[in-house]
This record gives structure tokens, C-alpha cells and sequence, in this order.
């Protein structure tokens, strides 16, 4: 027996794991256009990771609901003494109803005046628990493009690394590939906010100087630098100042401003 | 096993992995139920199957994940086939065993996936890496994979009994 047939499994395996790599370092980051075998399994899966989206937020409400079981004797106690005095506010709801109504025809999401905001909602989170991701039901046939900013009304959430015709991949803040040209609005220092790869939530904004002027609760909005997300956007607040390596950089840990955790409804920036 | 139950299998294990990431939500370590399947693989069927299932999962998650694709599924395939190697040297029979191999093939996983991001450009912070990811797969691993374990073992010994 040759030594091919003896070993051919070990061969065999070794020349997948090779190719599996060479694929891999391919793709190691964010390519513009994704092969168009990829578009359409992504196309054909989409329903299904809804679906899924769906069914695992269902789960974890109802967990959720479980788990408060305990305190709803007392809850249940408070809401009735609650609702006595709501009772007696019932004269004053109808006015508030009328003016509630009228702000809401106001308070339209402002996107910044040279763009359009779609409204797009998330269908699915990274399967990688390495990386922050989430899936949108917009893609390319509703103008979505790689490189556009995605926010909500509380602020920046990242950007569109990757599309389909009818899906697109959102980049989190907090993804270790993630980076922003960012400033602190009080002292207008500049600086560069990257994910964070410690898997904390927060990101770190690297601020070019030991003495910027940062301190924590200065709040934090991109600054437009590398035109990749425009100027002006809330990104978070800083919740720690330390010094870099060295001494020669000054960090921010910072908060996002959004809560990815309730992210269900995002807002895709479109150039006009 | 018919090619149709193998792919209900494997379509069931995705839905069932994006199922899981949906209840567990951002920020939150999931379970990697494609890891069970495929450490679960390798102990009842040896490391040749076993590597064959990680590699396909893994493939399919990196597919949709969209970066560095072919990492999940070398990563998966090595731990499978080690976990295959593994079983002709314990007693399988003893759940403890199995729980105790699958925390140490799940952190081993992904040590191996952050080994070889960190290898291609992608660079994790190593201690959080594996107290934040490794060390909770491994955990979810333990728990998942005995019970995995337990359901495949006595449908494959009903099927035997029955073609006797």
C-alpha cells in the first residue's frame, strides 16, 4: 500500500485545513463586495434568521418574565396604590393626550441635512460570539451601501460592512474592527474611538496627547475625520480616563450612547 | 444515517445556534451549541466524523458571519477530532467524563480560534478572551454536550437493537 492510501485522511485533512486557512486570511477583514455565492446564501438565509431572531427574543422575554416572578406580590401592591392616584389625574389625561399627540407630529429623527435616514429593523445578531454585529432587513435594492452610517435616535451604532440585495451586516461600536474619528465636545479634543477587544461593551478613545484636556462625563461625538461617518453624531459619554502604554497616549474608556442590548430599530444613513 | 437526517441535523443545529444568540443578546456570552454537536460527534463517532461535522458547522458560521471564514470550521474540526481521539481512551458511559472533556475541548476551541485570528491580524486581548468567551463556552459545552450525548446514544442503540 502506497503512502498515499495509507495516509490519505491525514492528507486530505491537512490540504483542507491549508485551504480553510488561505480563506481565512482572505477574509480576516471587511471586503467591499462579498462573492456573489455568498450573497445568495445570506439572501436565503435571511428569512430564517429572522425567524430565529424572533423566536430567541420570545425566549428571552418569557425568561426574563420568570425570573421577576418573585417580586410581583410587592409590585402588584405598589401598581394598586398607583392606580388609586392615577384615578384621581383622570380630568387632566385627555389635555395631556392632545399635546402628546401634537409633539409627535413634531419629533421627526433628524438626520444630518445631506442625508436621508431609512428605517431599517435588526433581524439577527453575530453568531460569533467574538464579534458585535447585527443583521438589518435593508440591502442594496433599498440604496444600502458598504461604508454608510448606521444610528439610532440616541446616537452612532456603527456602520454597513456588508450587503445583500435585501440584508446588510451592521458593524457595532464595539467591535474590535470598529473605528471612529471622534472629539470631546467640551474640549474639542480629537481622537480615535476603536472597539474594544476585551468584550466589555465599551470602547476606547485614543486620545493623541498625555495632557488632553478629558475627564469623566465628557461627552463624545464623532468629529467627521476620514469622511467615513459624518460630524456631529452622539457617540457616548466617557466613564474612565487612563494613560497608554508608555505614558505618550491618553485613553477614554468610553460608554455608548446607545444601548445595544434594545437595539431593534436602526436608522441607515443615505447620502442624498 | 440517510443524507436527509443529516441535513435536518445540520439545519436544525444552525437554527438552533441562531436561535440561541438571539436569547442571549449583545454583550452576553452564548452557548455554542454547533461546538456540542460537533465535540458530540466525534465522541460517538470517532475523530474522522467528527472532524468532518465541525468542519461543515463551522464553515456555515463563518459563511454568515462574513470574517475570517474558515476558521470557525478548522477550529471546530481540530476540537472534534481531538474529541474523537479522546473517546477511545475514557469511559464514555460515565456522563461526568463527557462533561469534563467537553469544558476542556470547549475552552480548547476557543483558544484555538483566538490563536488563529491573532495569527491572521485580527488581535483579541488574551485574558478577557478567555475569561469573557472561552471559559463560558466551555461551561455551556459541559452541560450541552452530555445531553447531546445521551439522546444520540440511545436513538443510535435503538436503531441497532431494531436492525438485529
Amino acid at each position: 500500500m502506497t503512502a498515499w492510501a495509507r495516509h490519505r485522511h491525514l492528507l486530505t485533512g491537512v490540504t483542507a485545513v491549508v485551504i480553510l486557512v488561505l480563506i481565512a486570511s482572505m477574509t480576516a477583514y471587511y471586503r467591499e463586495h462579498i462573492s456573489f455565492a455568498e450573497q445568495r446564501v445570506l439572501e436565503i438565509l435571511a428569512p430564517i434568521q429572522q425567524a430565529a431572531f424572533r423566536m430567541g427574543q420570545s425566549l428571552r422575554g418569557t425568561w426574563e418574565s420568570l425570573a421577576e416572578l418573585k417580586d410581583l406580590r410587592s409590585e402588584n401592591a405598589r401598581l394598586r396604590a398607583e392606580l388609586e392616584r392615577l384615578a384621581s389625574l383622570e380630568p387632566r389625561v385627555a389635555e395631556y393626550e392632545q399635546e402628546n399627540a401634537r409633539l409627535r407630529e413634531m419629533l421627526n429623527f433628524a438626520a444630518p441635512p445631506e442625508y436621508g435616514a431609512l428605517a431599517s429593523r435588526v433581524m439577527g445578531r453575530s453568531l460569533s460570539n467574538w464579534f458585535s454585529t447585527v443583521e438589518i432587513d435593508r440591502g442594496s435594492a433599498h440604496g444600502v451601501a458598504t461604508g454608510q452610517t448606521v444610528v439610532t435616535q440616541m446616537g452612532l451604532v456603527g456602520r454597513i460592512v456588508r450587503v445583500t440585495p435585501h440584508t446588510a451586516t451592521v458593524l457595532l461600536l464595539a467591535d474590535p474592527q470598529s473605528g471612529v474619528g471622534t472629539e470631546i465636545i467640551r474640549s474639542r479634543e480629537p481622537g480615535a474611538l476603536v472597539g474594544n477587544a476585551s468584550f466589555s461593551g465599551w470602547c476606547q478613545m485614543k486620545l493623541f496627547s498625555r495632557d488632553a484636556d478629558v475627564v469623566t462625563g465628557d461627552m463624545v461625538l464623532t468629529s467627521g475625520l476620514g469622511d467615513i461617518f459624518p460630524r456631529g453624531l452622539p457617540v457616548g459619554t466617557v466613564a474612565r480616563v487612563t494613560h497608554g502604554e508608555q505614558g505618550l497616549l491618553t485613553i477614554a474608556e468610553v460608554m455608548p450612547a446607545v444601548d445595544f442590548r434594545r437595539l431593534e430599530e436602526v436608522f441607515v444613513l443615505l447620502p442624498r | 444515517m440517510s443524507w436527509w437526517a443529516l441535513l435536518a441535523l445540520y439545519c436544525g443545529a444552525m437554527f438552533g445556534q441562531l436561535t440561541l444568540s438571539a436569547v442571549f443578546g449583545y454583550q452576553q456570552t452564548a452557548p455554542d451549541l454547533l461546538l456540542a454537536v460537533a465535540i458530540t460527534a466525534g465522541l460517538l463517532r470517532g475523530p474522522l466524523p467528527g472532524a468532518l461535522w465541525g468542519g461543515a458547522l463551522g464553515f456555515g458560521a463563518d459563511i454568515i458571519a462574513g470574517r475570517l471564514i474558515g476558521l470557525t470550521a478548522v477550529a471546530l474540526a481540530l476540537t472534534a477530532a481531538i474529541a474523537g481521539l479522546l473517546a477511545r481512551r475514557v469511559f464514555r458511559e460515565n456522563l461526568l467524563v463527557l462533561s469534563a472533556i467537553a469544558l476542556l475541548l470547549g475552552t480548547a476551541s476557543s483558544a484555538f480560534y483566538g490563536a488563529g485570528a491573532w495569527m491572521l491580524g485580527v488581535r483579541f486581548d488574551v485574558i478577557r478572551s478567555l475569561t469573557v468567551v472561552g471559559v463560558p463556552v466551555g461551561l455551556y459545552s459541559a452541560l450541552l454536550v452530555p445531553i447531546l450525548y445521551a439522546l444520540a446514544y440511545k436513538r443510535l442503540r435503538l436503531r441497532e437493537r431494531a436492525e438485529d
